[in-house]
């Protein structure tokens, strides 16, 4: 076959410019600045999420509350289970794939992927003047722990921390019974419901087949005697078995015996907890604040929970009231990946979304606390004294916690098999023990 | 006999190509990726993987829980497989006799096979809880609180709990005997009924040896079933308490829903249990390999003369089952 000069040297022309095209869309915008200029007409931003960050109904509230007032703005929300994200993500990024806005899971996912975000620093001066001084101080310095090199690839969105109890008020009123402070307070708790209302236990919490939970709630307690053990042994290699934890074992153990928590409920998973709180049949349950759903009545109402006034309190004090706190991280971030197509808008929504109007939005479902300072949810949203107390002690106890949440979960599950076992009756001195080996052997990391 | 024309092997073979190309594709590649990431530490991500040696397969092999897993896997495939060739074997032959209601009795032990084990899994966990479980709540009810047991969380009840519930999903094993009793050859079971003997001796001696190849099938199925049974364990007691029920699907399950670079310490014990599962497979059909009487070998040597196959002429049964082989259409009927 012949091809003639001219021909050849248009296919030439031709098949470089497809290149230049499909190169295109990979390219750094930020490097290019072309694409950091306003779009003068329609847009439509792809946004990443997972399942929970903040949740599918919660996110589309604000995307309808920003889309009205940018008409020329579309925002295609795509959630992913959450055990799937850290897996797509990646492919998709490295395909190419146009996402202007991708929600950031806050541990070692966050450091993998920075090579493919832009830095805050490329889209800082897209953002409404001020917003990075919205966020709590707690929340940027949290959010600089997740990236190597120290730089600012995502910002804050939402944070939560664990353990904290909720507690059935009504119940609580009706029996006479002040909101427990310390074990002891809980043990006569028991013994009180034991009496006026038999059958309903003290207090319940995810457990056998989830037994992650129970290192989170061991953690809480060790925190209570040792505030730096948790960021001790995440950040400075610290070791695990220390008197401080083994004591903290200790005294869980003791709090089972003395009936300040119930032993016959240590066989029941995350669901049949949930379950168990919510039909009335324990007075209590300790959970994450991400269960702050539960202060919520309107949350109540739709999911047919028939509780009628519910509080939140911190976990209670193996001795002193004054020691109770928990460990909070931040749950969800917000980045502008180098795939974006509009890093602009991207950035002006994620202003939107995390310090802007958009955070009632989404935030007055209350799984998850907003990042920005001072926030209260808007009104109508909780009715109570117990309710509003309640995420106010939330609230707090997320802006000064004992350590970072900043969990390496197969460990934590590893962790909670042998807290159950102390709970059991095991020797908390050899179950630490088991735990150390189990992290100096490099498994987990 | 059809005499094989020439060519016609390349020609078969030719058509086989696309089959074997797809099963290098979707086999070998994925072996060969789980290969090479076992040897690295990398997050579910597989970006910066880190080249780390034999060390991931270092560490499980020092790992007595993941020991423990195999261990595990192990026995409740054997508990498993007990359960099948025996209650399952005997509830398969009750059904073929022609027992009343038998749709019913049927369904009742095929559905737990056919519903999702999650589900029965989850159900079973349920069930078993100490304080609103349906067992101890029973229990209860007839005024026998002494029996209520903390099933979930007493090792040994745990340990119980997973093999009954490996028990229940013993549905798939009566299918597969009650296919291979409606090819039965029935003159065998007539010529037993005239000499005069029992329906238990007919059972043990004709009846059982006669589906040995049943048995080897049910054998394998639930040997390496019992390395993908994950949902019965993570669902019921999660692996708990303290490792007891822990099997290798949990134990590597932990690993791949982490937040660490664990993906290639999981990949490693993959690697390892498919290890495992090959040489338990090839162990079982070296096991189970027919073993042909002198005798039958010669009729063999006949038929590739052209001779008459002894096989399926009907030669009684024998204890060992060496004798009692059924035509090959039979045997592949299934």
């Amino acid at each position: 076959m012949n091809i003639n000069r001219r021909a050849f040297a248009l296919l030439a022309a031709g098949g470089a410019l497809a290149l230049a095209t499909a190169c295109g869309g990979t390219s750094d915008p930020a490097a290019s600045g072309s694409a950091t200029e306003a779009a003068t007409g329609p847009v439509t931003l792809n946004l990443w999420t997972w399942t929970g960050a903040p949740g599918g109904a919660a996110m589309q509230r604000a995307i309808d509350a920003y889309t009205k007032d940018h008409p020329n703005v579309t925002i295609k929300n795509t959630e992913i289970a959450q055990l799937d994200f850290k897996a797509k993500v990646p492919l998709a990024l490295n395909a190419g794939e146009q996402i202007d806005v991708l929600a950031v899971q806050p541990n070692l996912f966050a450091d993998q992927i920075k090579d493919q975000l832009l830095p805050v620093s490329a889209w800082e001066k897209d953002l409404p003047a001020g917003t990075m001084a919205k966020f709590q101080p707690l929340s940027l310095e949290q959010n600089k722990k997740l990236y190597s090199d120290g730089q600012l690839y995502s910002v804050p969105f939402g944070l939560s921390g664990s353990a904290v109890g909720f507690y059935n008020a009504a119940l609580l009123k009706e029996v006479g019974v002040e909101p427990p402070q310390t074990f002891a307070d809980m043990a006569n708790l028991a013994t009180v419901l034991k009496e006026k209302k038999p059958g309903v236990a003290v207090a319940v919490m995810p457990s056998g087949a989830d037994s992650w939970f129970q290192d989170e709630f061991a953690l809480t307690l060790v925190g209570q005697q040792d505030k730096d053990f948790f960021n001790n042994v995440r950040y400075n290699n610290g070791p695990w078995n220390t008197p401080s934890y083994v004591q903290g074992l200790t005294a869980l153990q003791k709090i089972y015996n003395d009936g300040g928590l119930d032993k016959n409920l240590i066989d029941v998973d995350y669901a049949k907890a949930e379950e168990t709180f919510a039909t009335g049949k324990a007075a209590m349950i300790f959970n994450g604040t991400w269960d702050s759903v539960l202060l919520s009545p309107a949350y109540r109402e739709a999911n047919k929970i028939a509780l009628t006034d519910v509080g939140a309190l911190p976990v209670p004090a193996v001795g002193d009231p004054a020691t109770r706190s928990l460990r909070s991280f931040l749950d969800v971030t917000m980045g502008v990946p180098k795939t974006a197509k509009y890093p602009k808008e991207a950035a002006d929504f994620i202003a939107y979304i995390t310090t802007g109007a958009g955070v009632d939005a989404w935030a007055k479902d209350l799984g998850l606390i907003p990042a920005v300072q001072g926030w209260n949810p808007p009104e109508g949203t909780l009715t109570s004294d117990a309710e509003k107390t309640g995420l106010k002690t939330i609230q707090d106890l997320i802006a000064s916690p004992h350590g970072d949440r900043n969990n390496l979960s197969a460990f934590s599950a590893e962790v909670g098999k042998g807290v159950l076992k102390v709970i059991g009756g095991g020797n908390p001195t050899e179950a630490a023990q088991k735990m150390q080996d189990d992290l100096d052997s490099g498994k987990f990391s | 006999m059809r005499r094989t024309l020439k060519g016609e092997g390349r020609i078969a073979f030719l058509f086989l190509i696309p089959l074997f190309v797809m099963y290098a594709i979707y086999f070998g590649y994925s072996f060969w990726f789980l290969i090479r990431t076992s040897f690295t530490k990398v997050s579910i991500s597989f970006a910066n993987a880190v080249d780390v040696g034999w060390k991931n397969y270092r560490l499980l092999l020092e790992d007595e829980t993941f020991i423990h897993a195999i261990r595990n896997n192990l026995l409740f495939a054997a508990a498993s497989i007990a359960f099948a060739l025996t209650l399952g074997f005997v509830i398969a032959v009750l059904l073929a006799s022609g027992v009343g209601g038998r749709k019913l009795y049927y369904a009742i032990f095929l559905v737990p096979a056919l519903t999702p084990i999650a589900l029965v899994a989850t159900v079973f966990g349920r069930m078993l809880q100490y304080q609103d479980g349906a067992l101890n709540q029973a229990f209860r009810a007839v005024g026998l609180d002494g029996l209520a047991a903390h099933w979930l969380t007493e090792p040994g009840w745990a340990f119980a709990a997973v093999v009954g519930l490996f028990a229940y999903l013993i549905g798939l094993p009566i299918m597969y005997y009650t296919a291979d009793l409606s090819t039965l050859r029935t003159d065998v079971l007539e010529a037993a009924v005239l000499e005069g003997a029992g329906p238990l001796h007919i059972m043990r001696t004709i009846i059982h040896p006669m589906m040995r190849s049943t048995h080897i099938t049910v054998i394998l199925a639930l040997l390496l079933g019992s390395f993908r049974a994950f949902e019965v364990v993570l669902l019921s007691t999660g692996g708990g308490p303290d490792d007891t029920t822990e099997i290798v699907g949990t134990y590597t399950y932990r690993f791949v829903t982490s937040a660490g670079s664990t993906i290639g310490y999981a990949s490693a014990a993959s690697v390892l249990v498919l290890i495992v599962a090959l040489l338990v497979s090839a162990t079982q059909a070296l096991i189970a390999r027919p073993r042909r009487a002198p005798q039958e070998r010669r009729s063999s040597r006949r038929t590739k003369d052209g001779g008459m196959s002894s096989r399926g002429a009907g030669a009684p049964a024998s204890p060992s089952g060496q004798a009692a082989e059924k035509p090959d259409a039979e045997r592949t009927s299934r």
